[in-house]
């Protein structure tokens, strides 16, 4: 017994080891959670440096610099390196750092596990980036991969292919290690209903990444059969059905969609209450909300693919199915309304992200509801209403909520408090460029400017020009936001407390700011009025 | 709990999800075989 506390003892005090090769060999949930979003700030800089190739060669009608192969290669490979490399990675960073300190364990479960799932992404996005600099360019077929297009890319397909399995096979370590430490983990006292929605919303997106990632590979993996081993899933010619690829994928696509928005939800849910000074409104419900939008991700998929051709009872089903998600989503967006409501409210820069994330994630929500129609959608697929209404949730939506969660929980990273007045600063550019970048896509869709073509009829001029004034301005406010990051991770500014905002419940805010380099080695004594206060 | 018997729990948990991931893999093959036969 003596032994074990002097043990105990040791490891509270043993910090992380010097060098770089503490990176490389690290196992500890907090090292990784920084290299996840270290490396997903890096990809969302080189994601974002693509939109602006896109946005450039869209300022005017005509092609002005770039070949269209390499534009649709820049529309591809944004999509792959923001989702892929940006978003997902962001929120395993997340989880990584605050689900152990959120359920009171000591790491995550499976620690190797853990650092294996990270490096093998900077490899997959070194193959995947790869294919930029070599003979036949990128993938240029589009981030869905159709056949049989995406079978005539040269030699960059296999490359994209293994580098698909390698993203999915990190996905699903995380996953697992996620659910994992949920399960097993939790300190006593910590019962499922007690756990914060974060970790909620986590368990959730861990079951999504590992019922449908591997359902991308079989897809690839097929793709990479059909190239070069002479078989005929997707080709008609042989028996196969182009359309059957389609199915597979969306059956992993539209689960994608919420595996980068159930997350984000989490983030928002954690910040409302804090800064509206109240619980969290119908928790219980939010649970259920979530559970239920997970479900019926799987059984909406063909809302992607209306125009595709299929039986009207097909097209009624997912319309409807589509349509049913708009329930759990608005008791959640009612939850959130119900929170503020009376509360103390005040506007720190993660409060603002998150309260703009309401407003702007619904916008993306009602033009989804437009593009359920299915009627409606054979006017609205594939052009620009398409991808502003994806934008919407994604980035107003999903990529508010990381940013958010940064400013939020950066005072328990680095032991130092943000500058305020550059977040606030960095929290309106931000707002208003993407509004100015996406909103007029909408009208341009509508009046039939088809996406993933580098030239446009000119009426559509002066909306694109605004939008492409609109993504250079959100790209270059994001410096203020890296910026202010760096500041707190040079230990400038105001120390931060242990609970760095007054009106913040959980685990998280009971250990020092910056979190010692292992916490709970003991589990902690859960005080029932405290995790109350988190919901 | 012991940490051992944590450890083989943790595994355990690992190895079924795991398992899961896999038979979703395997299963877009079986159900792609199972169309073509039928």
């Amino acid at each position: 017994m003596a032994h074990e506390h002097a043990h105990d003892h040791d490891h509270e005090h043993h910090g992380p080891p010097p060098g770089l090769m503490r990176w490389v060999k690290t196992t500890n949930h907090k090292d990784l959670g920084t290299l996840y979003l270290c490396f997903s700030m890096l990809m969302f800089f080189i994601g974002g440096l693509m939109s602006l190739v896109i946005r450039a060669e869209l300022f005017e009608p005509g092609l002005q610099f770039v070949h269209p192969e390499f534009f649709n290669s820049m529309t591809t490979m944004h999509a792959l390196v923001m989702i892929f490399g940006g978003l997902m990675p962001a929120f395993t960073g997340l989880a990584n750092w605050m689900v152990p300190m959120m359920v009171g364990a000591g790491d995550l479960a499976l620690p190797r596990v853990n650092n294996w799932g990270f490096w093998l992404l900077p490899f997959a996005f070194a193959l995947l980036l790869s294919t930029l600099f070599i003979g036949g360019g990128a993938p240029a077929g589009g981030w869905t991969m159709y056949p049989p297009l995406v079978l005539q890319t040269g030699a960059a397909f296999p490359l994209l292919i293994f580098s698909i399995h390698l993203m999915g096979i990190s996905s699903i370590t995380g996953a697992i290690n996620v659910v994992v430490t949920i399960l097993n983990m939790r300190a006593p006292g910590m019962t499922l209903l007690k756990m914060p929605l974060f970790v909620w919303t986590w368990l959730i997106t861990a079951y999504l990444l590992i019922a449908t990632m591997p359902v991308l590979a079989g897809a690839v993996t097929m793709l990479l059969t059909d190239k070069y081993f002479g078989t005929t899933f997707f080709d008609a010619a042989g028996g196969g059905d182009p359309v059957m690829f389609q199915h597979i994928f969306w059956f992993f696509g539209h689960p994608e969609v919420y595996i980068l928005i159930l997350p984000a939800f989490g983030v928002v849910s954690t910040i409302i209450p804090t800064f509206a000074r109240k619980p969290l409104f119908g928790y219980d419900s939010m649970v259920y909300a979530t559970a239920s939008i997970a479900f019926l991700s799987f059984i909406v998929w063909a809302h992607h693919m209306f125009t595709v051709g299929m039986p009207l009872t097909g097209e009624l089903f997912f319309m409807f199915s589509t349509m049913l998600i708009a329930v759990p989503t608005g008791v959640k967006v009612f939850n959130w309304i119900a929170t503020m409501w009376k509360g103390s409210m005040t506007f720190e820069t993660p409060m603002l992200f998150a309260v703009a994330f309401v407003f702007l994630f619904t916008i993306g929500g009602f033009s989804g509801l437009m593009l359920a129609i299915a009627p409606a959608d054979f006017q609205y697929h594939d052009t620009y209403f398409v991808v502003a209404h994806f934008h919407y949730v994604l980035v107003p939506g999903a990529v508010f909520s990381v940013i958010a969660a940064i400013y939020y929980w950066i005072p328990k990273w680095t032991g130092h408090m943000y500058n305020e007045k550059l977040g606030k600063l960095h929290f309106w550019l931000s707002a208003i460029f993407i509004n100015l970048t996406f909103f007029p896509q909408h009208f341009v869709g509508l009046a039939g400017m088809p996406r993933r073509i580098p030239d446009y009829a000119v009426q559509f001029t002066d909306f694109n020009q605004i939008s492409t004034i609109g993504a250079f301005g959100f790209f270059f406010a994001q410096f203020l936001f890296i910026g202010n990051i760096m500041r707190c991770m040079a230990r400038k500014g105001e120390k931060a407390k242990a609970r760095a905002w007054e009106g913040a419940h959980g685990l998280e805010w009971t250990v020092a700011s910056p979190a010692p380099y292992h916490t709970f080695e003991v589990p902690p004594q859960i005080d029932d009025a405290e995790t109350q206060a988190a919901h | 709990m012991g940490d051992k018997q944590q450890r083989r729990r943790n595994i355990r948990t690992a190895l079924l999800l795991l398992g899961l991931a896999l038979l979703f893999y395997a299963g877009i093959f079986i159900a792609q075989a199972l169309r073509s036969s039928g």
